[in-house]
């Protein structure tokens, strides 16, 4: 099993535009042919870890879903940025405010927010109004060190007919009004694969991510080591086949395709 | 070597008056200007008041000036939208939005972001945002960071037109001061003077003077420019020096600023050929 000379004997695969097509109104439509992909990888003695930037749904929520679609995955197998955000609050010991989407709260159930010295900003959609930014803002006011966090720092993602904002935006307006860089949790991030890559139990070499999105999960693999492999499914665009920053490793029509070429 | 000046922009606060109060000298001066038939335009970023309350408040400060003569940064978008013909989903406040009424808005190219925050929330941003990556042209008024409001910072234009120009890969027109396109737009309404013709006179040495792109250091004879380290003195009779030179006088009137937030001195002489009794 390998593509490109070297074996494969893990796989890192985005959720949203991989596995299937999101949509506001339902869970949304399964890629054609993902699920037997998936399935043959799992016969085949390939490990797979599910990354996704998902921060408007907690784990549990996202795994129900996907059993709903027709996939069969262990819920441990799905990685999210809230959660790999929790383990960085309780390690560095800081209580957050923070401006999430409702649906992701619970993850931080047990996380102390009183006095918050520090700001998590995750893909809140109708959160972000104006009053909630600037008292996100405040916040960051306190000191010029308090940090802050975004769980990814997408910026748009696909959904039905259009395209609408991820969280990046608001990221990149409260860096820009607060003068500091946020720590993005989450794809690009070589944190967010590292942790994919010891939730695998593999070495970046032996492994391959497959995503949509040729900046953060292509690009952001790439950086991390591990071979990126860009889908022509999701938020794909035709001008992402020459893009001027990210060169992937291989570019498949979709998830079908990619373990086809594995598995030859 | 004499530099003709055939047009005047002057910057509000700081320049010609602090808060409530007029600068000693201001009145004496623009009476002087107006004698001599120099058009001036009063040239400030200030966004967040209606022209008519920006008109008012001077009034209450003791100058009377009228609407046409005041330019500001949102003029000079709405300049910027019927010079190429745009038609803008605006992100203003409904005081700011009534200078735009009358355009044509319909099938918007456009995005304009002013001081917003009835716009700053997700449903309207994304319908920004969605404009702006099938190709409308994103401008801005200004790109602060925050603004004072009661005691405390608020977010201001810059951070959601930065949310904008990340998401959408693309980098805003920004029509205030300092943008060249501020001051080519306030010189296009002289109708035909040449930049170089156009003095423009302000308090802040980025926004004002460089953005103007006039010339600090160098020296004409006659015409001499000096940019003095901060002054202690505060508000002083600066343009009782112009008032007393009066209409019998020759050779140069002189024009000088005292910058009371900044305290820092501009005095240029300048020849003005009109004025010049031999």
């Amino acid at each position: 099993m390998s593509f490109n000379g070297s074996p494969v004997q893990g796989v890192l695969c985005d959720i949203t535009g991989v596995l299937a097509e999101s949509s506001s109104e339902s869970d949304g439509v399964v890629v054609p042919g993902s699920i037997e992909a998936i399935n043959r990888l799992f016969e085949a003695g390939i490990k797979v870890k599910f990354v996704t930037n998902e921060s408007a749904r907690t784990r549990a929520s996202l795994h129900a879903k996907l059993t709903r679609l027709g996939f069969t995955i262990n819920i441990e197998d799905i990685l999210t940025p809230s959660l790999a955000m929790v383990v960085l609050l309780k390690e560095q010991k800081l209580r957050p405010h923070l401006l999430v989407h409702k649906n992701v709260m619970e993850d931080f159930r047990g996380v102390e927010t009183e006095d918050p010295n520090c700001v998590v900003l995750g893909d809140a959609v109708d959160e972000f109004s104006y009053v909630n930014l600037n008292t996100a803002f405040q916040v960051l006011l306190k000191s010029s060190s308090t940090q802050l966090f975004s769980l990814g720092k997408g910026k748009f993602y696909k959904e039905d007919s259009g395209l609408s904002l991820d969280v990046g935006p608001f990221t990149a307006a409260l860096e820009f009004a607060s003068e500091r860089k946020a720590v993005i949790c989450g794809k690009p991030d070589k944190t967010f694969f590292h942790a994919g890559l010891t939730a695998l139990g593999l070495e970046a070499e032996k492994v391959v991510m497959v995503g949509d999105d040729i900046v953060s999960d292509v690009g952001g693999a790439q950086a991390a080591g591990i071979r990126g492999v860009q889908v022509r499914t999701g938020k794909f665009r035709p001008s992402d086949e020459n893009h001027p920053l990210v060169k992937p490793d291989l570019i498949v029509d979709n998830l079908k395709g990619l373990v086809d070429t594995i598995l030859k | 070597m004499a530099r003709k000046i055939s047009a005047l922009m002057l910057d509000l606060s700081g320049t010609v008056h602090v808060d409530d109060c007029l600068l000693p000298g201001v009145k004496e001066a623009l009476a002087l200007l107006t004698d001599s038939s120099v058009p001036v335009q009063f040239v400030t970023n200030n966004s967040k008041d209606s022209m008519g309350s920006l008109v008012d408040k001077l009034g209450k400060a003791g100058l009377k000036v009228q609407t046409d003569s005041v330019f500001t940064s949102l003029t000079a978008a709405h300049d910027l939208v019927t010079r190429d013909q745009l038609r803008p989903l605006l992100l203003l406040e409904d005081s700011a939005a009534q200078q735009f009424s009358g355009l044509a808005m319909d099938s918007p190219n456009c995005v304009l972001v002013g001081l917003s925050p009835s716009s700053f929330h997700y449903e309207k941003l994304n319908q920004a945002f969605q404009l702006v990556v099938g190709g409308a042209r994103l401008v801005a008024v200004n790109k602060s960071r925050y603004y004072k409001r009661g005691s405390e910072l608020a977010l201001g234009t810059g951070a959601f037109v930065a949310g904008l120009e990340f998401s959408g890969d693309c980098q805003a027109e920004v029509v205030g001061k300092p943008s060249k396109t501020f001051f080519d737009l306030a010189v296009a309404r002289y109708g035909g003077v040449p930049a170089g013709e156009v003095l423009m006179v302000g308090d802040d040495v980025r926004d004002d003077v460089i953005g103007s792109s006039v010339e600090v250091t160098e020296e004409y004879p006659g015409n001499r420019w000096m940019l003095q380290g901060p002054s202690r003195q505060g508000c002083r009779g600066a343009w009782s020096g112009l008032a007393s030179t009066g209409r019998g006088m020759r050779t140069s009137l002189m024009l000088s600023l005292t910058l009371c937030s900044t305290a820092c001195w501009i005095w240029p002489s300048m020849w003005w050929p009109g004025l010049c009794r031999s």
